[in-house]
């Protein structure tokens, strides 16, 4: 199957499970296991998690993402070193953690992936990501410090603007494909599984900086609970592109 | 469930013990947990390790949302 990036290239940063561009070398993410907290980097095969070298080397115990390794080509890698804040990939009893029989890593309410660089200054996201809330009304999904751009965030969609604006409708728990367009000249809209769901968000110029977290906030508190496989995060205008980057990532996760 | 003290310092020895007993390797795990600010700047919180215990620590089940600054 050819990556996403592969047909619609530029992200500005881009993580997940599957290959997602068939230039892209690295591997998709460190795992620590409990039992002696050793550390390894698991790779693709044929384009999808090498599930044998995951099953291989946490077989018996846990498993814990430290790393989760930006396929962009930019080198935003997310981190956490704090073992009790790494989420979960394998469990010692039921193996990898699966959604939908893909591989998908488990925030458990008091995870996170960290990074301080800056992935962005520009004005507009486009963000596409696959996840499963699994307990309403929590967050965050992504929160960037900078102007506190947070994407999910407890019983609304988003906070998106530097003079405190909480903005739409919490969206609901489930596996959901969510796209967030956040264009500062025509507001912000979300889709959910390609349907646009909400509109006319306020939104103004908010950069991806400083300190970014996947699953919660940088600090360590209003963290999500449920799943994320993918995270793709465009910063020039795929307005034209949605469907398209919609129907690749829905053609291998089968959410809708 | 947490351990909480006035004093940050015995939070970092706990950290610190449990780092060392784990082994963590130091590139891709440096720590067992962050040690948690009051808002009010009076009281340190950090994450229990089950396997290791610390009689002289007050623990507390869960942090509430005093312990916290959120962003708003």
């Amino acid at each position: 199957m050819t990556g996403v990036l592969d047909e619609y290239p530029g992200a500005a940063a881009a993580y997940s499970l599957r290959l997602l561009n068939t230039d892209y070398t690295g591997d998709a993410i460190v795992v620590r296991r409990a039992s002696d907290n050793a550390t390894q980097s698991i790779g693709f095969i044929d384009g999808e998690l090498d599930t044998d070298t995951l099953n291989t080397f946490c077989s018996g115990t846990d498993g814990f993402v430290a790393t989760w390794y930006d396929q962009s080509g930019n080198g935003f890698n997310v981190t956490n070193t704090t073992a009790s804040r790494q989420p979960k990939i394998f469990d010692s009893a039921n193996g990898i953690v699966l959604e939908n029989g893909k591989p998908t890593i488990e925030f458990d309410g008091s995870k996170t992936f960290t990074t301080t660089a800056t992935i962005s200054n520009a004005s507009d996201y486009y963000m596409f990501y696959v996840r499963n809330k699994t307990v309403a009304e929590t967050g965050y999904l992504l929160h960037s410090e900078t102007g506190q751009l947070i994407i999910e965030v407890f019983e609304y969609a988003a906070y998106l603007d530097p003079v405190n604006s909480i903005e739409g409708t919490g969206i609901l728990e489930g596996h959901k494909l969510v796209h967030f367009e956040l264009n500062s000249t025509t507001g912000g809209k979300v889709y959910e599984n390609s349907i646009n769901t909400q509109t006319g968000l306020n939104y103004s110029q908010t950069a991806i900086s400083s300190k970014t977290a996947i699953g919660g906030i940088y600090a360590g508190e209003g963290d999500f609970i449920g799943n994320i496989q993918e995270l793709i995060i465009y910063n020039t205008n795929q307005s034209s592109n949605r469907t398209g980057i919609e129907t690749n990532i829905n053609n291998f996760y089968s959410i809708y | 469930m947490y351990y909480i003290s006035n004093n940050k310092a015995d939070l970092e020895a706990y950290n610190q013990r449990v780092v060392q007993s784990e082994g963590y390797d130091g590139t891709f795990t440096t720590d067992w947990a962050n040690i948690i600010e009051h808002v009010d700047g009076n009281q340190f919180a950090i994450f229990k390790h089950d396997n290791y215990h610390d009689d002289n620590l007050q623990s507390l089940n869960d942090l509430d949302e005093s312990w916290f600054g959120l962003p708003f």
